[in-house]
């Protein structure tokens, strides 16, 4: 089923791929695929190669039919009416190749663990041990010879020979050059491993990485216990000025952080002594309250951040050394702005925009929108508050990119049915930022949404109904949701949607005209955010999230913060470039621009008020009202 | 010397309010030099089908003694020039005389047979009424092509269809965006009503009251027309003057409360006169005023900068 919606053919799914409602049967005709019987086919169907295509797993190259009698339940889009125009295929974006791995090819980690054979000491030889340690590492260290601190020096002479002169030995980086955090026996170092986290106001998400290779071992998330503070940061910060407030704030990031890390290192099965080091990128705010920084200042003109750069803070000294080795630090992302922060830095990074010459587009989706445009030799950022409706937030039935989310939807031209997928292909739980787009999109083409957000009270979808005055669209019935109850799209969640997507739009037309630039201009849109693991481009078109522009030039990266601070945790040439990007950068405020307020209002329609920007859609949406006339 | 003068790529669509066109200009209205304008700008005159309570003692010297009867009320503004009437139906309204959509709907029935006058007929501005009352008004002026109003974001599906179904045509209201009313437009071609059909009042203010706001929104509205050739935005204009201006304090003070200020008539007449003006200027294509001087002054303006007089009624 997962296949066949790649090539743009939705089979009719009401049990949302449960296996139990038989209304996606096909034929496999040739190649190899596996199913358990079900009681839904007939054996002699069976025989013939009728399968389920939910519950059916494609093994080989295959030849799959749709058989005649399936075919009027079959949500298809053929492409003419789909859209007219080639460039304009569906087309998906997965989470780009280009992850944290791509920079440990050349693997330049801040925290490395050596491994060191010394020359015994000799009566030729009579150097101390600390200097016969540094001289020793300095050969793996391209000539620096590290600092020995004195916790270390105090039992370097007893590890060094009981461990016959063959050490492992943890290093990290300070300033231009390294210390020594750790001496041991060279046996007894196991793997070590770097922790990421992305230090999200609402969500934390946590990587734990192998130190060498780079691998990702465990991905886990929380919410952010400061939730209950306030949704925002700036509650967060007005809370942080009461007395013991600042504490209270920066103990609930660091157990959110030790939550995770706990997680990461049960998922991996790893010892918590074995994370050497952490990165976090998180926004400005985020940043100051997990570091007990002042933030009062963080809310006023002229919006300056408190640091850039900082060195790396013990562990312990956060509250963190319960979940991490006793020698770990936590790096930060540096900051630019009261609103542009750490987060950014990092996606900027991931995306690579700053070593391109061409100009790009950075865009970070989420409850705050991030917009950066530039290259290698200027980079310009702004935010603007979008809400949580990418994110799943403030949806009657929305949800987290998780197992059991909404993540695509197509609903049929002729029957209005809808047919939906769901991530991991569980029971359906609500909706989340990917499965939103597709359902807007597909309503608008459909005709069963206006373009003001509003249903058609004309419209004949099965799906509309009215409850309590106001309708709403039913996309899973109640039978086969995993709630047991009916999952559904509302008119107020379609307005948080337009919202959401109007704000994220006029966020870059206005940074675009700031610079004299259009979108046009644009020859690489990088987008991150939490909406889901691929998006569809034609569809955040037709939402107008961004104008028709050729797809190609679109990327998704998922989380982009998460990448970029991997980058940073295995990479001082990562670090040493997020420093660059970060004084790079240049950030203008949206909150009092009046061109912002307009360019909001505009794009507060279905795609747009500047319908010139969305031809493609703009003459399906026509040819259909000619039909109807 | 050279004149300079600018050519546009788009025209404003000419619409027929029942036996009078407006717009179908390819310039800003008196601005001839720049291309044609093949009707004039047309003044019309504000009249209520129940006796307003708080329109100025300036006014009432004009009509009061016709205020309660809607025809000789119309009767005595086409005397008195007016190209065409903006009927505003109050009597529906359901904080006033709160009239059934029957009666009212029957009393402007009666009013398109007793007068010639092209009709703009408006509601009372509850959306909730208005969405139920105008259908019977559109019915009941079947076969008299007249402009049905207001048709706004939460009403225009009901308002659009049933002009439509008795071939009227709609004004479209918004207030005071340019997005804001080329998405009312779109939408109400999306159900079902004619290009050729759209009248819009982006919503007007009155001189000193954020005036260069509403000034920039018609002037925008306009271009978009002109200059961007946006077909969604090529709907004459028609501004609301009258219930703006009149209600400011500049026309409302008395000579006491406004000493130095010189006269009330005059300054009524003058703030809804320079408004107006100043809003053709800007685009409008008709403009509702409520003293029958301003129409005066007006079309003296216009001949001086080169109306055509004789398209004056």
């Amino acid at each position: 089923m997962r296949a066949a919606a790649r090539a743009d053919i939705f089979l009719s799914s009401p049990c949302a791929g449960a296996g139990s409602c038989g209304k996606c049967l096909v034929r496999i005709e040739s190649g190899l695929v596996r199913a358990d019987p079900t009681a839904k086919i007939e054996p002699s169907d069976w025989e013939r190669g009728m399968r389920l295509a939910c519950v059916t797993r494609v093994i080989g190259d295959v030849v799959v039919s749709i058989p005649e009698a399936v075919s009027p339940g079959l949500v298809h889009r053929p492409r003419s009416q789909a859209l007219p125009v080639p460039a304009m295929r569906a087309r998906y974006l997965e989470v780009g190749e280009r992850g944290a791995q791509s920079w440990a090819r050349e693997p330049d980690p801040p925290v490395r663990r050596l491994l060191l054979t010394l020359n015994p000491p000799s009566t030729a030889d009579r150097q101390s041990d600390l200097a016969r340690l540094r001289r020793s590492a300095a050969e793996e260290l391209e000539g620096a010879e590290p600092l020995v601190p004195l916790t270390v020096a105090r039992s370097l002479p007893r590890v060094l020979r009981e461990a016959g002169w063959r050490v492992s030995a943890l290093v990290r980086a300070l300033g231009q050059g390294w210390e020594v955090v750790r001496v041991e026996h060279a046996a007894g170092g196991g793997p070590s491993y770097v922790a990421v986290v992305d230090l999200g106001t609402t969500t934390v998400w946590g990587q734990l990485l192998d130190a060498g290779s780079g691998r990702v071992r465990a991905t886990a998330a929380a919410f952010n216990g400061q939730i209950q503070f306030g949704d925002d940061v700036i509650s967060r910060m007005v809370r942080a000025r009461e007395p013991g407030g600042k504490e209270r704030l920066q103990a609930a990031a660091a157990e959110t952080i030790a939550d995770v890390l706990g997680d990461l290192t049960r998922m991996a099965e790893v010892d918590k002594s074995a994370i050497a080091h952490v990165v976090v990128a998180g926004n400005s705010a985020m940043t100051c309250l997990l570091l007990g920084v002042e933030t009062h200042y963080l809310r006023l003109e002229p919006y300056v951040p408190p640091f850039d750069n900082l060195a790396f803070t013990p562990a312990a000294a956060l509250g963190l050394g319960e979940v991490l080795a006793a020698e770990a630090a936590v790096q930060v992302l540096p900051l630019v702005g009261s609103y542009v922060g750490g987060d950014i830095v990092a996606g900027i990074l991931a995306s690579g925009i700053a070593e391109s010459d061409r100009i790009c587009l950075y865009l970070d989706v989420g409850t705050n929108g991030e917009v950066v445009i530039g290259n290698r030799e200027w980079l310009l950022a702004t935010s603007c508050s979008a809400g949580p409706a990418f994110e799943g937030g403030g949806l009657r039935h929305g949800m987290r990119a998780i197992t059991g989310a909404i993540e695509s939807v197509a609903i049929d031209v002729e029957t209005l049915e809808s047919a939906v997928l769901t991530i991991d292909d569980g029971p359906p739980l609500g909706i989340c930022g990917s499965g939103v787009i597709d359902a807007v999109a597909q309503m608008l083409k459909t005709g069963i949404l206006l373009p003001n957000g509003r249903f058609d009270p004309g419209s004949e979808a099965p799906g509309l109904r009215e409850r309590e005055g106001r309708r709403e669209f039913v996309l899973v019935a109640e039978e086969f949701s995993g709630t047991g109850a009916d999952i559904v799209l509302t008119e107020a969640d379609i307005d948080n949607v337009i919202r959401a997507k109007a704000a994220m739009f006029a966020g870059v037309s206005t940074l675009l005209r700031s610079v004299s630039l259009e979108w046009t201009d644009l020859e690489r849109i990088v987008v991150a955010g939490a909406f889901g693991r691929h998006l569809r481009v034609a569809e955040a078109m037709t939402i107008g999230l961004f104008p028709e522009l050729d797809p190609d030039r679109f990327e998704f990266l998922g989380n982009g913060s998460l990448v970029g601070a991997g980058m940073v945790a295995l990479s001082r040439s990562a670090a040493t470039m997020a420093e660059k990007i970060a004084a790079l950068m240049n950030n203008i405020e949206l909150s009092d621009n009046p061109q912002f307020q307009e360019e909001y209002v505009a794009a507060m329609f279905l795609p747009h008020t500047d319908t010139g920007r969305f031809p493609s859609l703009e003459s399906l949406l026509s040819e259909r009202l000619g039909r109807r006339a | 010397m050279k004149p300079l003068s600018e050519s546009y790529r788009g025209r404003v669509r000419a619409v027929d309010l029942g036996g009078l066109v407006v717009g179908g200009g390819a310039a800003f209205p008196l601005h001839h030099f720049d291309g044609e304008l093949p009707n004039p700008t047309r003044v019309c005159f504000e009249v209520w089908d129940v006796a307003p309570d708080d329109w100025s003692p300036e006014l009432a010297t004009v009509w009061g003694d016709v205020y309660g009867d809607v025809v000789a009320w119309a009767a005595r503004a086409g005397a008195l020039g007016a190209d065409a009437l903006y009927v505003r139906l109050k009597s529906a309204d359901p904080h006033g005389a709160a009239r059934s959509a029957d009666e009212v709907a029957e009393g402007v029935r009666r009013l398109g047979e007793a007068v010639d006058l092209p009709l703009i007929v408006v509601g009372c501005g509850d959306p909730d009424t208005d969405r139920r009352l105008l259908p019977r008004v559109a019915e009941g002026l079947r076969g008299r092509r007249v402009v049905i109003g207001n048709a706004e974001n939460d009403t225009y599906q009901d308002i659009g269809k049933a002009a439509a179904d008795c071939g009227h045509a709609v004004l479209s209201y918004t207030p005071m965006d340019v997005s804001l009313a080329k998405q009312l437009n779109v939408l109400l071609v999306q159900a079902g009503t004619a290009e050729s059909d759209i009248l819009m009042d982006p919503t007007c203010s009155a001189l000193g009251y954020s005036f260069e706001y509403a000034f920039t929104v018609f002037e925008r509205d306009r271009l978009a027309a002109l200059a961007q050739n946006d077909t969604k935005m090529q709907a004459p204009l028609l501004a609301n003057v009258g219930q703006e201006t009149w209600h400011v304090k500049e026309s409302r003070a008395s000579m006491e409360e406004l000493p130095g200020h010189g006269e009330r008539r005059a300054r009524g007449v003058l703030w809804e006169s320079v408004t107006a003006l100043c809003l053709v200027l800007a685009g409008a294509d008709l403009v509702v005023v409520r003293h029958p001087e301003t129409a005066r002054l007006l079309r003296a303006a216009g001949a001086a900068l080169g109306e055509r007089t004789d398209a004056w009624r």
